[in-house]
Order: C-alpha cells, then sequence, then structure tokens
C-alpha cells in the first residue's frame, strides 16, 4: 500500500506541476499570438486582463490549498497495512464549517467590488468619443460604415467588407447589428465580445493604444455553408492615426478605396 | 468483510415469494427485460444505454478532435463538424450524463431508503423507453441526410443550444433541428416523469425511521435534482414547442427577419439550462458523499451543512441563467446582477469541498478505485468551481466568452466532475448488482489514464481560450499560436479514450471472473448493503427499522463516548434490527407485475415524431399506440 502511496503521490505531484506550468506560460504571456487576451493592445481589453487576473490569483491560490490538503491527506491518513483500527468517528463542526462558508463569501465580495465597477463603466459609453462605426453581421460577412464622413446620397461611408478601420488613441464606439442569425463582434486584443443581433442595436466602445493591425472573428456560432463559416467569419482590425483615419474616411466618401486603404496602418 | 445479518431466513422467504407470485413470473431472460418494472433491472438498462451513448458521443468528440488536431484541415467539411459537435453536446449532456445520473437514482434510491420498489414501477418504465426511443430517434437523424456513407448527414448541426434565429427554416432548411428538437422534447418526457416518480418514492416510501435527516446524502442530491427536473423540463418543453411552431407551423416566435425575438430563446433555453448544469452534477456530489465516508471509515463531515448547501444550490440554480449571456447586451444592471449572483452560487459549492477534504481528514483511508475517482471528483472539480468563478468577473467574460475557455470550464466539472463521480460509483456499486467486483489494478489504469488524458485535454483549452479561439470553429489559422495547445488537446482526447477501453474490458473479465462481493464488501454504511448482492427482486425480505443516518453502519459498530467506533457483537444486533413491524411473516410482499403497456406507450411518441417530420398521416397513428398503450396500463388486471 505505501509503495502505491508513493507512486500516487508522485503522479499526482507531476500533474499538478503540469497543470500549474500551462497555467502560467500563458499568464506571463510566454505564449503570444495575434489573438491572445492576456497581451492586451487597447485600454479596454487591459482592464478585462487586470479583473481576470485579479479572480485567477487568489483563484490559484485556492486551487493550491485544496489540491495541497487532498495530497496532505493522502500522505497522512492513508491505511497503513495491519491497522485495524477504526478512526474517531467525528460528525462536524459547525464552527469550523460557518468560518469556511464566511471566508470565500468575503474573498468573493472583494472580488465583486471591481466587477461592478467594470460592468458599469465598459456598459456605459464614454462622454468623449473620437468615432462611431455601425458594424453590420451577416453570414458570414462584415461590413463596417463610418457615420463621421456622408458619402454623395447622405449615407455614411462604407468600407471595404472585412476591413474595420479606427483611430489609436481615441475611444471609439460600434453600434452593433446582424442582418440575419447571431453573429459576435470581437477583436481579442482590444477588447471583449458584443453579440451582433438581429432587430437590435447592441452598443460597445473599445480604445486602441496605437496603430497597428488586429484580427477580429466573429464569436457566435453562424453555421456554414460549403467551405464558409462561421470559422472564416475573420476581419482586419487597422488603427491608424487620427489623421491617416480621417483620410481614410474622405477617400471612402470621394470613391477611392482602394487608394486610400493601401495605406492602411500607417 | 462480508457479514451476514442475523435473524432472517432468505430461503424460507424465496419460498413464500414464489408461492405469492407463482411460478410463471417472467422474471429471467430476454423478454423479462421488455416488461420489467423492477428498479434494478430499469436501472440497469438506464446505465447500460447511457453507456452505449456515451461511447457514440465519445466518438463524436474523437472526430472533432482529430479535425482540430492542426490547423487548416479538412477531415470533416464544416457542415459534418458541425453535426459532430451538436451531437456530442446533446448526447452527452440528454443521452448520456442525465440518464447515468437517473440509473444511479433507479438502482439506489428504493436500496437506500428501504423501500421495495419506486413509487410508480411502470412509469419507472415508461421513463426508460421514452429515455431510448427519444435517443435513438435523435440519432436515426444522421441517415437523414443523403448517403450516410458518401458524409451526407442529415444530423442536427445547430449546436446543442441551437440558438434562434439560426434554428429558423430559412437558415437550417434540413430535418435535422427538426429531428433535435422533437427527440429533445420526447427526452422531456422522460425526465419529467422521472422527477416526479423519485420525489414520491423519497418522500412517501422511506422505511420507518427514516426522517428527511437521516437519508443518505446520495439520495437528498436525488430529491434536489429531481426537483429541479420537474421544473426545468417544462421551461424547455415551452421552447421546442415555439420553435417547433416556427418551423412546422409558420410561426414567429424567435424569426427576427419577421420581427420574432432571438433573445426570447436564449432566456428560456439558459433558464432551463443553468438548473440542468446542476442536473448533471448533483447526483455526482451525491455518489461521492457515500463513497468518501465508506473508504475515510468515517461518517461525512457535516452532514447538514452539505445538505443545505445541495438545497441552496438547487434554489440559486434559478437565479444565474443570465451569466451565459452577458455579451449579448443585456446592460449593465442585468449583468451586475447575474455577476453577483454567479459569485453567490459559488459558496454553497465550496462548503462542499472543505466537507469532503474534512470528511477524509484524520480517517484511514483505503484508496480503492471508486476512492480514487472520488478523490480525483474534488481535485478536478475543484479546477472546474474555480474557471467558473473567473466567469463571474463580468467584464473578463466579455473575453471569455464563447471562448475555448468556456468549452475547459464545463468540461472541467461535467468531465472532472459529473463523469469521475459517475465512474465512481460505477466501481462502488458495481458489485451490489451483480454480484461480483470489478478488478481493483484495472480499476487504477483506468483511473489514471483517463485523468491524465482529462488534463491533457482539457487544460490546454484554457490555454486555447485565453489565446482567443473562439468555440465551434472547425478550422483555423497556422499563426495564432493554437497549434501545439490543438495537438495535446487532440492526445489527451485519445488517452481518454484509451482509458474507456480499459474500463470496459474490466467490466468484462470482472463479470467472468470478479471476486465474489458479498453482500458488503466495503464495511459500508448504508443499507444496501444490508442485503444480498444481488439484490433479490423484493429487496428486503423485512422492511429495516432505521434508527440513524448510516443506519446499517451503526448496526456494525456503536461509538464509545470519544467517538471510537466499536463492533457490535454479533447478538446485539437482532435486537436493532427485528424491532420492525412487519417483521416478515411471510406474506404481504406485494411485487407490481410486469407489464408491457409502458413499451406500448412509450412507442407512441417517436411515432408521432416521425408524423411531424414526415407525414401527418403518422399522427393518428402513435396517438393510437399511445392511447392504446396507456388504456392498457390503466386497465391492466393486477396479479395478486
Amino acid at each position: 500500500m505505501s509503495h502505491r502511496g508513493i507512486w500516487l503521490r508522485r503522479v499526482l505531484i507531476g500533474s499538478l506541476l503540469l497543470g500549474t506550468l500551462l497555467i502560467f506560460s500563458s499568464c506571463s504571456g510566454i505564449v503570444s499570438g495575434g489573438q491572445n487576451t492576456l497581451a492586451p493592445e487597447g485600454s479596454v481589453a487591459g482592464r478585462q486582463r487586470d479583473l481576470f487576473l485579479l479572480v485567477v490569483w487568489p483563484a490559484a491560490a485556492i486551487f493550491v490549498l485544496v489540491e495541497g490538503l487532498i495530497i496532505l491527506i493522502i500522505w497522512r491518513f492513508h491505511h497503513r497495512k495491519g491497522d485495524d483500527t477504526l478512526p474517531r468517528q467525528v460528525h462536524g463542526n459547525p464552527a469550523l464549517e460557518i468560518a469556511w462558508t464566511i471566508a470565500p463569501a468575503v474573498l468573493l465580495a472583494i472580488v465583486a467590488v471591481p466587477t461592478l465597477a467594470g460592468v458599469v463603466t465598459l456598459g456605459a459609453t464614454p462622454s468623449k468619443i473620437g468615432t462611431t462605426v455601425n458594424v453590420s453581421a451577416a453570414r458570414w460577412v462584415w461590413s463596417f460604415s463610418y457615420p463621421d464622413v456622408k458619402d454623395s446620397s447622405g449615407q455614411p461611408v462604407t468600407g471595404p467588407p472585412n476591413e474595420l478601420h479606427i483611430p489609436a488613441g481615441q475611444n471609439v464606439e460600434f453600434i452593433i447589428t446582424s442582418q440575419d442569425v447571431i453573429h459576435s463582434f470581437w477583436i481579442p486584443k482590444l477588447g471583449g465580445k458584443t453579440d451582433a443581433v438581429p432587430n437590435r442595436q447592441n452598443r460597445m466602445w473599445l480604445k486602441a493604444d496605437r496603430p497597428g493591425e488586429y484580427s477580429g472573428q466573429c464569436a457566435e456560432f453562424c453555421g456554414a455553408l460549403g467551405s464558409e463559416g462561421h470559422a472564416t467569419m475573420r476581419f482586419r482590425v487597422v488603427v491608424q492615426t487620427p489623421e491617416a483615419y480621417r483620410a481614410y474616411l474622405q477617400g471612402l466618401a470621394s470613391g477611392s478605396p482602394q487608394a486610400v486603404a493601401n495605406q492602411g496602418g500607417n | 468483510m462480508a457479514r451476514a445479518i442475523p435473524g432472517r431466513s432468505p430461503v424460507t422467504m424465496a419460498d413464500a415469494l414464489r408461492q405469492a407470485r407463482g411460478a410463471g413470473e417472467p422474471y429471467r431472460g430476454i423478454w423479462s427485460w421488455f416488461s420489467t418494472v423492477d428498479h434494478k433491472k430499469i436501472g440497469i438498462m438506464y446505465g447500460v444505454a447511457a453507456f452505449l451513448f456515451f461511447l457514440l458521443g465519445g466518438v463524436e468528440a474523437l472526430l472533432v478532435r482529430i479535425q482540430l488536431a492542426a490547423p487548416n484541415q479538412d477531415f470533416l467539411s464544416p457542415d459534418q463538424y458541425n453535426a459532430m459537435f451538436t451531437m456530442h453536446g446533446t448526447t452527452m449532456i440528454f443521452l448520456v450524463v442525465m440518464p447515468l445520473g437517473v440509473a444511479f437514482m433507479n438502482l439506489l434510491i428504493p436500496l437506500m431508503i428501504g423501500a421495495r420498489d419506486v413509487a410508480f414501477p411502470r412509469l419507472n418504465a415508461f421513463s426508460f423507453w421514452v429515455f431510448l426511443l427519444g435517443g435513438l430517434f435523435l440519432n436515426v437523424s444522421f441517415f437523414t441526410g443523403g448517403n450516410f456513407f458518401k458524409g451526407e448527414l442529415g444530423a442536427p448541426n445547430t449546436g446543442w443550444y441551437g440558438y434562434a434565429p439560426l434554428t429558423e427554416n430559412a437558415f437550417s432548411p434540413g430535418n435535422g433541428v427538426d429531428f433535435w428538437m422533437l427527440g429533445v422534447q420526447i427526452l422531456g418526457i422522460a425526465s419529467l416523469a422521472g422527477g416526479f416518480n423519485f420525489i414520491v418514492t423519497i418522500l412517501n416510501l422511506r422505511a420507518p425511521g427514516m426522517s428527511l435527516f437521516r437519508m443518505p446524502v446520495f439520495i437528498w442530491m436525488s430529491l434536489v435534482t429531481s426537483f429541479l427536473l420537474i421544473f426545468a423540463m417544462p421551461v424547455l418543453a415551452v421552447a421546442m414547442f415555439q420553435l417547433m411552431f416556427d418551423r412546422l407551423f409558420g410561426a414567429n416566435f424567435f424569426n427576427a427577419a419577421a420581427g420574432g425575438t432571438p433573445l426570447l430563446w436564449q432566456h428560456m433555453f439558459w433558464i432551463f439550462g443553468h438548473p440542468e448544469v446542476y442536473i448533471l452534477i448533483l447526483p455526482a456530489m451525491g455518489i461521492i458523499s457515500e463513497i468518501l465516508p465508506t473508504f475515510s471509515r468515517k461518517p461525512l463531515f457535516g452532514y447538514p451543512f452539505v445538505v443545505f448547501s445541495g438545497i441552496a444550490i438547487g434554489f440559486m440554480s434559478w437565479g444565474v441563467w443570465a451569466h451565459h449571456m452577458f455579451t449579448t447586451g443585456l446592460g449593465a444592471a442585468a449583468n451586475s446582477a447575474f455577476g453577483v449572483s454567479t459569485i453567490l452560487i459559488s459558496v454553497p459549492t465550496g462548503v462542499k469541498i472543505f466537507n469532503w477534504l474534512a470528511t477524509m481528514w484524520g480517517g484511514k483511508l483505503r484508496l480503492t478505485t471508486p476512492m480514487y475517482f472520488a478523490i480525483g471528483f474534488i481535485a478536478m472539480f475543484t479546477i472546474g468551481g474555480l474557471t467558473g468563478v473567473t466567469h463571474s468577473a463580468v467584464p473578463s467574460d466579455y473575453q471569455q466568452n464563447d471562448t475555448y475557455y468556456v468549452v475547459a470550464h464545463f468540461h472541467q466539472v461535467l468531465f472532472g466532475g459529473a463523469i469521475f463521480g459517475i465512474f465512481g460509483g460505477i466501481y462502488y456499486w458495481f458489485p451490489k448488482f451483480t454480484g461480483k467486483m470489478l478488478h481493483d489494478g484495472w480499476g487504477k489504469v483506468n483511473f489514471w489514464m483517463m485523468l491524465i488524458g482529462f488534463n491533457l485535454t482539457f487544460q490546454p483549452m484554457m490555454v486555447l481560450g485565453i489565446l482567443g479561439m473562439p468555440r465551434r470553429i472547425q478550422t483555423y489559422p497556422d499563426n495564432l499560436g493554437w497549434n501545439f495547445w490543438n495537438a495535446l488537446a487532440t492526445v489527451g482526447a485519445f488517452v481518454i479514450a484509451a482509458s474507456v477501453l480499459v474500463f470496459i474490458y474490466n467490466v468484462i473479465i470482472s463479470l467472468r471472473n470478479g471476486a465474489e462481493a458479498g453482500n458488503d464488501p466495503w464495511d459500508a454504511r448504508t443499507l444496501e448493503w444490508s442485503i444480498p448482492s444481488p439484490p433479490p427482486e423484493h429487496n428486503f425480505d423485512e422492511i429495516p427499522v432505521v434508527h440513524s443516518v448510516d443506519d446499517f453502519w451503526h448496526r456494525k459498530y456503536v461509538e464509545d463516548p470519544k467517538g471510537r467506533p466499536v463492533p457490535v457483537p454479533a447478538g446485539a444486533a437482532v435486537a436493532t434490527h427485528q424491532d420492525g413491524r412487519d417483521g416478515g411473516h411471510g406474506h404481504g410482499i406485494h411485487m407490481p407485475s410486469p407489464s408491457y403497456f409502458p413499451l406500448i406507450s412509450a412507442v407512441g411518441l417517436p411515432t408521432i415524431a416521425f408524423g411531424l417530420i414526415y407525414s401527418y398521416a403518422l399522427i393518428p397513428v402513435g396517438v393510437i399506440i399511445l392511447a392504446v398503450g396507456l388504456y392498457g396500463w390503466v386497465l391492466e388486471p393486477v396479479s395478486e
């Protein structure tokens, strides 16, 4: 039994180490990628990352506590050969149980405060908005139009499909809807997602730190037809300096979007 | 360790029974299974059928993992892939974890409360047949999309949660969604019948002296689960009826193009769907609450706390549904409220984990296979609970929602939790219902492979979610850093599959050559261990009289003033056991008669469903079958 116990402990500790390694390697940004939510490039994503980590660290502590207790208990209390006696029959300890009910409740109350603050901040559009973008999803294309600049017929100018331009350093408001089924508008590096629901206009805001290119992707399953489908419903996000962004919109208005689009990313 | 219970003469009882029932009783042979109303046989059928569906759902998962093993693969077409993940989810939830929980409830509730059967034995048989036929009906859809062998699958492909308006005719023109909505509707009838049956059984058929707070924790969890079933399934039924009206009769409940409300579907689905999560996990929590005390050689630490936290979870599970919908634009007020309720529900769950740890603390742990799985449950379910708490931080969930992080989370709960608990339960009670022990060595091989496979499969998904991989995509680009983690998850899935093969091997060799179990192989605590393995059809020769929690244990041991257990001398137990009222005078054991009518009635339901899809002419046929079944059921003479 004790020999087996040693093995049990070794494997258990091994898998624990592996698990922790996985979690930590991702947290510390060893792994990076085009949609890594822990390597944010915008203030909204940054705030969401901070909140995530704020919960992850106490959770990790509780994880270590529980798994540590399991190992300790197996090590200390496993049945030893030849021991035929029974342990003391403890039925409970109300004081202890009330304590371990209240302790996590208090811990969670602490988590609740920044959570609620975050919901309110991210839920309300900031008073200073740099620009607004209308996002319209349809199977399996993203369309972006920009009400800041109108075309000759008085409609917001529309860019090429699956290509979003926004200015850096400014709050950008998105008004999101869908033409058919539910989709979800998501640029992982810049912030969380908001669903595109038919007959509904959902609002979301983001702020990109600096010019650059990011990838966005539909996050709500929306079906498939042939080789097209939810998985291919991706889009390119071009974050530009405010000046370049204005120039891009003017270019769209004057009807030469391609020429301007090619300078995107500056 | 087997202990004869003195003071009874089983041979005489069996003789008396045979006289009472007549020799022609079809309790043996294959046909007896079709007409049985015995809760043990029904429980075994539930378990076997659900396990076969588990293999099917597992194969679907493997196909999904093969497709995702590397970027830009086309092992499955998008349509096939979508059918696979839809059927995997629907199967594992409605055809595997739920019915496995029900299998345990069927097998154990009467035995643990000292009853001879459930309150409505024929309704119980009806539940099983409806479940089995509903599951088969759902899977028939695979063959309705053209040539199955060319990969033309007719199966539903809109996800197990079927978000409108994708499920509307305009976007899902085939029959797949029809099979899904009608199949789940049929399965709901089975769950409802089962839920009512278990509630009535637990409330009314407890042995003398078994007050509510002397019931085993598994019975408590079954009771909470049954209440969740009878309140949650009707919500799903209404949603499915609305969808049915949309698809078959041109209504517009969810049809956005005609002004319908797609989000209504989400609210209704998740008002069912979140209690459903606890319907899946509470029976497993009950199972390990029985296993841990037995092998720790100590009573459950804080029985009332564990029971009340289970009840609290049952109530609170109704107030958290919108945390599935944080990104749908509910607004700050709703998101805050549901964030807080989600935080709150983690408290009673945490309490249970500490109570289980305290149960083991100070014990003398016998590290048998069931105990391995029970400890594995605590270790793995804890991870699922903690990742769940990260979702309650609403703004952080805006990132994680619909990513692989969520997939990791609910598999930690439903595989690391429910499946580990269920496997522990199988290893624990297999001897009771077959008379044979499952091989402990192979059991541990099974455990370690499953544990390693589980962690290899699902922990990388946490990383993938954090790296921004959305769910339900059948292909992904090469350059996002997802390749390694996906490959790892695929390897893990095959390790899990291998562990299940080890389990099957173990069952086969143990049924053939397993050690004899005897009445009480684990020196356990609850009433089912006081009777032979497998139990006789009537369970208890004499209905036991219960004096405390873990009554059977206290027949074997008393505690001295310091809390040390002392074995009861052989003669003393007789007195404890025999102060019963109807102390077995050879008459009065009335067992329900077998009946084919539950099966006949059940056949009516899928017939009606086929009629709704293919030809309304079949509907009256189904209705007639159902009516004939029910009339026969009511009018069938009772053999006495």
